[in-house]
């Protein structure tokens, strides 16, 4: 047996060491790539065009505010309607602020006036920004007005504060406090492409064990399964702490929670997808078809898994199809420990994962031996 | 043969002999738009689990709390009566925010001081964060409201002077283009272009590759005459299939067309015109199949994130915006979903003609490929049988 574990470590240094490359190099390049896309960890400085009517002091104030934020850039200023549409269609914008006339005067006399803000909502990325930080500013600057207007009314400042603006709101984000995107999504693309990786490489590793069947008719199907398991399994392992290494060290993910957890669930997720793909290896008849129509599978289980949209607001296909793929009980687990020091999930998850490999590695044992059999079988009666 | 008999060749090739390749030009955008259109059937986020910790108990508070069950944004799982048991929902997940309504809320509100109420929000994933933030801003802002509304009558101020003195500025937001924020209009149209990309790069790459195994068949005939018969099928197919999903996308997902046919017709020629350059280039480089599935497989999801699809190219740092110019998708969904969702696309034009150039030079590269190394197959081959 160990002679044999050997035979199939070295193997994956063959072919100018392939498998190996691939079980290393996918999940870094991933790592690395997705690391610099996203090292902005916000969108800032959204296109934002002015279309002020009242041209007066208070509504230039209104206007700074926004320039103020980070999160705006203001990209014009228009005087007209049609001038607005067009810098909103050429996508010169993603935003614009519409100030009516009379604002200020309107304000003053207590009639109602109405600030409008339109948002380019094709791209969400834009829009949910524009929506959650267009309200804090209008709100803040409302207050302030509506401050001095119940001034106006005898009330001393503070008192006319809090009488317009009677409950104020603090928002704690916890785990992840600045809303980093990098720190929501990086973790998750790694876990990718690591199974990525691992069912690459796992898939095509018993074809050529049904050609050399003569040669090592003496294995039973279980040491073969596991002997060709048990290197992929450990270098995968190994590749994601690489991965994890450098999300920590050259990407600023936090690690909260311990190396040891991170090691636990990330070894039973690659059990899983490496039994996953040794499955399909032993019961394809062409390898090659079988990683094409089960690329499917792998390419979409990452946005199916309730990483971004989470599970709660899926409807039941959405649960049902999410609840058949191991990354489901990983990805999240693998954030939770890093952000937020405690997966709820872990045991549970890992449980699964370990379940779903030891299924599908029992089965990889039985297709293996019924087709070696008929392998067998049929070299014999040739010979006859 | 002729030009007819080698497209015919080809044809057989896909409809016969390898049907994989039909499958994954028109099997991999509908897989995929299927599953995502159910996917991302909701639209939007709703019922986000929260806790709400009233520890004021009183009327003004429970209608705070009521204005939350109200939204539909949110699903109260549970009403906590101390601050572990609130702590204790947000560590175990059973809930992704708590507001935290202080004790002295009702009588600091009538009486000289403002209140606080605190919302926790778990960071982890931002889509559910985003929901929360958005919500509560926008329940605490129309309470805000009236209470004060109501402060001010009390002074003796009629009801809506009082509403205009302490809410002067109405706040309106009109979202263009996708009203209802719908993750299904954003989303699903582009991943389906990232698997239709897919879908024409394992077709191609399956005919180039067993092309260079039977280097011989066609070894008399010109090598632009070679290639562009064989390419042409797969053209008029990519074409075609990406109409279908089109229309699947319209029909079955509700997803808006506001664009001009014509218009989506250039986009999609040229489009495919450089993704069947591309992967032909690149299978011209490689010795199996199965190689060439893996490259292609591995660089599918670079090309999608880098596309700018969802991260805009502003916020890319310089290094990620270099490559983002490289990739073929980065022409194609962007353009298309302001297509679909505004009716035009600012950049359709000059991203049509980059389209177009990159793809003929793309093709023309691997036609050259194709005549240097079928020649030096051809000799090798005759050098082994006559030696």
């Amino acid at each position: 047996m160990f002679n044999l574990l050997a035979h199939e470590f070295r193997a994956l240094f063959k072919n100018k060491g392939a498998p190996l490359l691939i079980l290393f190099g996918i999940p870094i390049l991933y790592t690395v790539l997705f690391g610099f896309l996203y090292s902005a960890n916000s969108v800032k400085n959204i296109p934002l065009v002015i279309f002020d009517q009242d041209q007066t002091s208070t509504s230039r104030s209104l206007v700074q505010a926004f320039a103020d934020s980070e999160r705006y850039h203001i990209v014009a200023q228009v005087n007209s309607e049609p001038d607005l549409k067009e810098t909103m269609n050429k996508n010169n914008a993603m935003a614009a602020l519409v100030i009516p006339q009379n604002f200020s005067r309107d304000i003053k006399l207590s009639h109602a006036t109405t600030v409008m803000m339109e948002s380019n909502a094709t791209n969400l990325m834009f829009a949910n920004n524009v929506l959650s930080t267009s309200q804090e500013i209008v709100q803040t600057y409302a207050a302030a007005v509506g401050q001095k207007l119940v001034e106006g009314i005898n009330q001393p400042p503070t008192q006319a504060l809090k009488t317009v603006a009677p409950v104020r709101m603090s928002v704690r984000v916890i785990n992840n406090p600045t809303a980093s995107y990098s720190n929501f999504v990086l973790s998750g693309l790694t876990v990718n492409g690591i199974q990525l990786a691992i069912f690459m490489v796992s898939c095509t590793l018993l074809t050529k064990e049904y050609a050399s069947l003569a040669r090592r008719r003496e294995l039973s199907s279980l040491t073969v399964i596991i002997s060709k398991l048990v290197p992929c399994w450990l270098m995968s392992i190994l590749s994601y702490l690489v991965c994890i290494g450098i999300l920590v060290s050259l990407f600023g993910t936090p690690l909260r929670g311990s190396v040891l957890q991170l090691l636990l669930i990330g070894s039973a997720f690659n059990f899983a997808v490496a039994s996953l793909g040794l499955f399909i290896s032993a019961a394809a008849p062409n390898v090659l078809s079988a990683m094409q129509n089960s690329a499917i599978y792998i390419m979409s289980s990452f946005l199916c898994s309730g990483y971004s949209w989470p599970q709660f607001a899926m409807n039941s296909f959405g649960k049902a199809y999410a609840a058949i793929l191991p990354i489901t009980y990983a990805a999240m687990t693998i954030r939770d420990i890093l952000l937020a020091a405690y997966a709820p999930g872990l045991l549970n998850n890992t449980l699964i994962l370990i379940a779903f490999g030891g299924v599908f590695c029992v089965l990889s044992i039985a297709v293996f031996s019924l087709r070696r059999r008929r392998f067998v079988s049929e070299a014999q009666e040739e010979l006859a | 043969m002729n030009w007819l008999q080698m497209v015919k060749r080809e044809l057989h090739q896909m409809l016969r002999k390898d049907f994989r390749r039909t499958n994954f030009i028109f099997g991999a955008s509908l897989a995929y738009l299927i599953i995502f259109g159910l996917l991302y059937g909701p639209h939007i986020v709703k019922n986000v689990p929260i806790v709400i910790y009233d520890e004021d108990q009183t009327k003004l508070s429970r209608t705070l709390v009521q204005a939350f069950a109200d939204s539909e944004r949110f699903e109260i799982v549970g009403q906590p009566s101390s601050t572990e048991e609130m702590e204790h929902y947000l560590h175990e997940q059973t809930a992704y925010a708590a507001i935290d309504i202080p004790p002295d809320f009702s009588r600091n509100i009538t009486g000289d001081k403002s209140s606080q109420v605190l919302v926790i929000a778990s960071g982890i994933n931002l889509v559910i964060t985003n929901t929360i933030t958005t919500t509560a801003q926008e329940i605490l802002g129309a309470f805000n409201q009236q209470v004060s509304a109501k402060l001010v009558e009390a002074v003796g101020l009629p009801e809506t002077l009082a509403a205009h003195k302490t809410a002067p500025i109405d706040f309106s937001l009109r979202v263009l283009n996708n009203p209802t924020l719908s993750y299904l209009n954003f989303f699903v149209i582009g991943l389906a272009m990232a698997a239709f990309q897919q879908g024409i790069f394992l077709a191609v790459g399956a005919s180039i590759i067993s092309e260079y195994q039977n280097i011989r068949e066609l070894a008399s005939a010109h090598s632009i005459k070679v290639m562009t018969a064989k390419l042409l099928p797969y053209f008029v197919f990519a074409t075609i299939s990406f109409f279908v999903t089109l229309l699947v996308a319209i029909e079955l997902f509700d997803i808006p067309c506001r664009g001009d046919i014509s218009n989506l017709f250039f986009l999609s020629i040229a489009f495919v015109l450089t993704a069947i350059g591309f992967s032909s280039v690149v299978a011209s480089f490689c010795d199996s199949e199965i190689t060439y599935t893996k490259l292609s497989l591995t660089y599918s999801i670079p090309a999608f994130t880098l596309s700018g699809y969802i991260w805009p190219l502003a916020s890319m740092d310089p290094f990620s915006q270099t490559i983002a110019y490289v990739f073929p998708l980065f022409y194609l969904s962007d353009a298309l979903r302001d297509i679909l969702l505004t009716g035009q696309s600012p950049l359709l034009y000059r991203n049509i003609m980059v389209l177009v150039v990159l793809g003929v030079a793309l093709i023309s590269l691997a036609t050259w490929i194709y005549a240097k190394r079928r020649h030096k197959l051809t000799n090798n081959q005759a050098a082994t049988i006559t030696g």
